[in-house]
């Protein structure tokens, strides 16, 4: 073999490995929806449930504590324990799944941050407390955020502001959510804020900024309405 | 002085003690209880102390950079503000508490007159953020530190980095404020063997152990819980205290119990400062209790003192001031960073 024809194999076979590599390298994405359509932020979008149209500026939010389970039995966790989820960072919606068991039939994370990491400290990344997800007149992380405008809203400049959060009993928001897998390479997790306002009345509930019992309602609210989505 | 010696001094009045891995090490004494802050999380370094020091007194932290950390809490004061009843932010702001003293904060669960904080690291946020107080954000803060003349040295020294994280600032912060050991009063000399009370301090100290000690707890003089001492509410406040944070009525009107030591530079008292001077403090628990019937139970029992008998306990509540900490060289402005002296 001459020396050029090696190189071509050394280049083609690094190519295909390349390509492998690609094929191997799983993820989970989240799909962020406004009635069936990826939400894009300070667009005005008509929304069917509120029969009004809808701004939205910020969604956000933190996914904890990835575990995949096989009848039953955890079978394998991903090393990262919080990922914080915000629809203006595209990148920040895929999780890799380099590594991860794929031989398992239910995925199970928490939306927000658990307890202990809340008494925690400070933490850096995601847990950064600069990322607007940290409360600073007491202390803990907001685990879901969600902010925007739609003239249904009675609040100040029809602005609505959902910040949940709160980790202390009997007030604690990180919520469970168990989503069952068939055989799919790639997970897509959607929430369509659609669903949200399905089941939340925004003339009466448009301003949570603190930790209680309406925040934990509506936590366990937005837990329910993470769904499996199609690759 | 041998260098033995100089070690030792270094021990005392600084706090922490050095190892070979340029860790330092906090020190207090042996009576005191482990620390509740968990030290492995954020390992003392002089680098990061001597950056969490600069941080505390620089005006940098708020909104028009004319207020520090120091503004409220001076070393001179124990870390507390003189004359002052509520802290005092940016423009002139009046807040609607008094800046606690600082010290022995290590070995603290909570921060706060109400526990709103739960751990020294995340103290910070909530003065930087107020608009009362430094009206800042902590992401504005970064963004000003970044761009300073001093700071992206100061913390590439500390953390071998050049690019300024809020988890780098805030752990800076606690740094220094861990290292405001208070351990050196005539209290803690008695307790060392170095020392003797006098019969009307000793008399001062059984009086403190029977009518004080079960909340305020030695050797820290505080047991960190949340207390209704008391005080009527000031309607012109109307601070419920704990409740705001909990909800639970139960905690309406309790606040966190504060430490005894170093009363002498610490004062006005109480949570809203109301009390100028310590006699009115014994005052306030002999005499002056209000709604006894949500008072805390440790204060149901009237506590009887005959005017002797407060002067003795007064006399034993002296022997808590620590001036070795007040005027430790090592926790005061440091001129030299801020300045470039």
């Amino acid at each position: 073999m001459t020396m050029k024809s090696t190189l071509l194999t050394l280049c083609f076979s690094f190519l295909y490995f390349f390509a492998i590599g690609q094929e191997n390298n799983r993820t989970i994405s989240f799909r962020i929806l406004s009635n069936d359509l990826p939400l894009t932020l300070e667009t005005s979008t008509y929304s069917p449930v509120l029969n009004d149209s809808i701004s939205y500026e910020v969604v956000k939010f933190y996914v904890s504590e990835f575990e995949f389970f096989k009848n039953g039995i955890c079978v394998d966790s991903l090393i990262q324990k919080h990922f914080l989820i915000d629809n203006e960072k595209p990148e920040s919606k895929i999780i890799d799944l380099t590594g991860a068991s794929n031989n398992y039939d239910e995925l199970r994370f928490n939306i927000g941050i658990d307890s202990l990491t809340n008494c925690a400290g400070a933490m850096g990344n995601d847990l950064d407390p600069t990322t607007g997800m940290y409360w600073t007149w007491q202390s803990g992380y907001i685990n879901f955020k969600l902010e925007g405008t739609t003239s249904s809203c009675p609040g100040r400049s029809n602005r609505f502001q959902y910040h949940l959060g709160g980790y202390q009993a009997p007030f604690a928001t990180c919520a469970a959510v168990s989503l069952d897998i068939s055989n799919q390479k790639n997970i897509v997790i959607e929430l369509d804020t659609e669903s949200f306002w399905e089941k939340n009345n925004v003339s009466e509930t448009y301003e949570i900024m603190s930790p209680g019992k309406k925040a934990v309602e509506l936590s366990n609210l937005v837990s329910q309405l993470f769904k499996l989505g199609h690759e | 002085m041998s260098k033995k010696t100089i070690i030792l001094l270094a021990v005392v009045t600084l706090g922490f003690a050095f190892d070979s891995s340029g860790i330092l090490e906090l020190t207090y004494p042996e009576y005191f209880p482990e620390p509740v802050y968990d030290l492995k999380k954020n390992p003392l370094t002089s680098e990061k102390i001597r950056l969490g020091r600069a941080l505390f007194y620089d005006n940098i932290l708020s909104a028009d950079n004319t207020v520090s950390c120091a503004s409220c809490h001076s070393p001179y004061n124990a870390f507390a503000h003189s004359d002052h009843d509520l802290s005092h932010g940016i423009g002139d702001q009046i807040g609607t508490r008094n800046a606690p003293a600082l010290m022995n904060l290590a070995w603290h669960n909570s921060f706060m007159w109400d526990g709103a904080i739960n751990h020294l690291d995340m103290q910070a946020l909530a003065p930087i953020s107020h608009p009362k107080e430094m009206g800042d954000s902590i992401t504005n803060v970064i963004s000003k530190l970044q761009h300073s003349k001093i700071y992206p040295k100061l913390f590439q020294e500390a953390y071998q980095d050049s690019v300024i994280t809020g988890e780098y600032l805030l752990k800076a912060l606690s740094q220094f404020q861990l290292t405001l050991v208070s351990s050196q009063s005539k209290y803690d000399d008695v307790k060392l063997g170095k020392d003797t009370f006098s019969t009307q301090e000793m008399n001062g100290y059984k009086l403190f152990s029977h009518h004080c000690n079960s909340c305020h707890t030695e050797p820290l003089f505080t047991n960190h819980s949340f207390k209704n001492n008391g005080l009527e509410i000031d309607t012109t406040l109307n601070d419920y205290g704990r409740m705001t944070i909990t909800s639970n009525p139960a905690d309406s009107l309790k606040f966190k119990v504060p430490t005894l030591r170093n009363l002498s530079f610490s004062s006005p008292y109480m949570h809203d400062g109301r009390l100028r001077k310590l006699s009115h403090v014994i005052k306030h628990y002999t005499s002056g209790l209000h709604d006894k019937a949500i008072i805390s139970d440790e204060l149901k029992k009237p506590i009887v003192l005959t005017s002797n008998e407060k002067v003795d306990l007064l006399a034993f509540l002296l022997t808590l001031d620590d001036k070795a900490f007040v005027f430790n060289p090592a926790h005061q402005f440091p001129r030299e960073i801020l300045l470039g002296d």
